[in-house]
This record gives structure tokens, sequence and C-alpha cells, in this order.
């Protein structure tokens, strides 16, 4: 009888196991469960510092179009991610894995860590090397500048001011509501994404 | 090492082999591509690969957790263990970039340091168990007890393994929707 109950027990043991890997690879496959698809990935962050003008501006960052230049050849964008954020790895795999979305004259990161080894590997790991880069230490620089407390966050800068910030989990969404959008502004009459 | 804390360390890597076997064997898709990774030019024998280890591992599991065949079990997990660090060891030459898919789980780091620390101390529990003979106090000899104890400690460790997927589970909707979205910056 307790042969049995020890197999019993070890048969329930593994069946969770199993349980649990199928569910691991569900939720690899599909992403966060309430993830909004490609059509409302991408959204508009409210309590942000709009119209700020980052100063100073981190080395890293030097490059970006719209960013640290007057010159109109925006907008360009800061995506800002957290090293703890689950949505972040997925933006990091979705850049590493198409670097045509990680284009060094309009794209910069920012990666929000508690240490700056972990952002540093984050950089390393996700190839964000090539792209303009900054590791804001707990977030300090996003937050107190920009009011930015969540991540991933874009912060669409035009002409060296924020003029929008926006939630997403698609690159490859933001981009098309935001520089690709800006194209056809600049070519008909569209406005650009709609702004916090 | 007391053959307790020998059985003990035997126990845990029987659970451990055990919930990593089974994982690979349901879901082997992350830890065939890390092995095509560092194996290059092996094609569908990654897959074979994985497999072989999964069997492998759930054989010594079982084996850890049934008293007379632990020496067997303490052995192959030896095996086991150096096997793991040197996939570590091609993951670190090769600069390994591909989620690892260690103990079966979707996601985790690229096989490299890592790998190589967990699959020595693995073999280095099991050596040291077996030094000891694997062998107990009468009251842990016990085959169904030691059937029961690993199957507890498989439940907590696929718990911790999973434990991100857990606290999503159980979390709140409304906390549960603001963390799919993201963290706090």
């Amino acid at each position: 009888m307790m042969y049995i109950f020890g197999l019993v027990a070890l048969v329930l043991a593994a069946g969770m196991v199993v349980l649990f890997a199928m569910l691991g690879e569900l939720s690899a496959r599909v992403g966060p469960a309430s993830a909004p698809q490609v059509e409302s990935s991408v959204w508009v962050l409210t309590d942000v510092a709009l119209g700020e003008v980052p100063s100073p501006l981190p080395a890293g960052l030097s490059g970006l179009n719209g960013l640290d230049r007057l010159d109109g050849r925006g907008p360009s964008m800061l995506l800002v991610l957290s090293t703890q954020c689950r949505s972040c790895t997925s933006v990091g795999e979705q850049l590493r894995d198409n670097p045509e979305l990680a284009d060094p004259a309009t794209i910069g990161v920012v990666v929000t860590t508690g240490e700056a080894s972990q952002g540093a590997a984050f950089i390393q790991r996700y190839n964000l090397g090539s792209i303009p880069n900054h590791v804001d230490l707990d977030g300090a620089w996003m937050r107190t500048q920009f009011g930015v407390n969540f991540s991933p966050t874009a912060l669409v800068f035009r002409d060296g001011v924020l003029v929008s910030a926006l939630g997403f989990t698609s690159v490859p969404a933001l981009r098309a509501a935001v520089l690709d959008a800006a194209e056809r502004v600049i070519t008909g009459d569209e406005p650009v994404v709609a702004r916090g | 090492m007391l053959p307790s804390s020998a059985v003990c360390a035997a126990l845990v890597l029987g659970a451990v082999l055990l919930s990593s076997g089974i994982a690979k064997l349901t879901v082997a898709r992350a830890a065939v591509s890390a092995v095509a990774e560092v194996l290059p030019g092996i094609g569908a024998g990654a897959a074979a690969i994985v497999r072989v280890v999964a069997v492998v591992e759930v054989l010594a599991a079982v084996a850890l957790a049934v008293p007379p065949a632990r020496v067997a079990g303490l052995a192959t997990a030896v095996i086991l263990g150096f096997a793991f660090a040197g996939a570590g060891g091609l993951g670190l030459l090769r600069k390994a970039s591909k989620d690892c898919g260690c103990f079966g789980r979707a996601g985790g780091k690229p096989l490299g340091a890592r790998a190589v620390g967990v699959g020595l101390l693995i073999a280095a529990a099991a050596a040291l168990a077996l030094t000891q003979g694997g062998n107990g106090p009468d009251w842990i000899g016990d085959v169904p007890l030691n059937l029961s104890l690993t199957a507890a400690l498989t439940v907590l460790f696929t718990g911790w393994l999973y434990r991100d997927l857990i606290r999503d589970l159980v979390r709140p909707p409304r906390a549960q929707s603001a963390s799919a979205k993201g963290a706090s910056a």
C-alpha cells in the first residue's frame, strides 16, 4: 500500500512538471496573456513631462536624430527598457532578431536597472551596443527628468523636445505608429501619432 | 558529509533531474535550439540528444529515489553534471546567444558559465554522495518514503523554477495586467 502511495505521489509530481512545462512554453510562445495585439500594442502614456529637453544628454545617446540636434530630421525614439521587465526582454529579443528595426539614427535605448553590470549585460545580450544606449541606474534620469516610471516606454523626440510618450510591446508596431507615420507626414499631411 | 546528508543530496538531485527530464520530454524546443547552436551541423541530431539526455535524467532520478539503485543513480548524475558543464563550456566557446532551455524551461540564459557552474555543482554533489555510498539511516532507506520525498521535492523545485509564472497566475487580474504590460522603470 505504501509503495502505491509513493508511486502515486511521484506520478502526480511528474504530472505537475508536465503541466508547468506546457504552461511555460505556452507563455513563452504567446507572450503576456493580456498583451494587446499589433493594432493596440502602442498606447499613449500620460503624466510624462512633455516639452522637456533632455539636459544633460548622456554621452551614449549622442548622435540620435532629433534628440540632441535641432535639425528637423526627427522624430527619434528612446526606448526605456528595464532589466526586471518581461515585456522589455521581449522588446530586446525583437531588436536583436530584427536588426533592421534598430536604426541607430532614429532609435536609442535607455536601460533602467539597479546595477550597472546588469544593464551592461542586458545591452550585450540583446546586441544593443550598435545603437545609442545609456544605462540609467535605478531609472533616476528617466524618473526625475521625464517622470517616466513605466517600461517598456518609448519617448518620442522632435527637435530635441519630448513630444510624446508611448507604452508598447511591439517594436514594428511602434515604428509604424511613430517613424513611418512621420514619413507620411513629410510626404503628405497625415498627423503623427497621438500625443500625450 | 554524513550519510544522511548524502541521502538528502541524492533526493534533491533526484528531484532536480526528474523535473528537468520530464520537462524536456514535454517541451524540448528551447533545449534543442540551444544544443543546435553549440553543435553546429548536427541538424536533427540535436532533438535526439535532448531526448536521450531527458530519458537518462528521468531514469537517474528514479534510481536516486530507490535506495537499492541509488549508487547507479549517483554515478549517472555525475556523468550528467559533467555533460551539462561541457555544454556550458561549448556555449562559452561559441558565444551562445539562444536561451538554454535549462531544466526544460522555456527562457533562461544562454549556455555558458552558469551551465558550467550548475553542471559541476551537480557532479560534485553526486560524487560526494557517492563516496558515502548514498545510504542513510534506516528510516530514510524506506522505498515508499524516498519516493514520496522525491515527489515533494520535485513539486517544490518545479514551483521555484516556474515562480514567475505562478506569480502571474495568482496575482489579481488588475495587477496581472499591469505586470504583463511592463514593470516599473
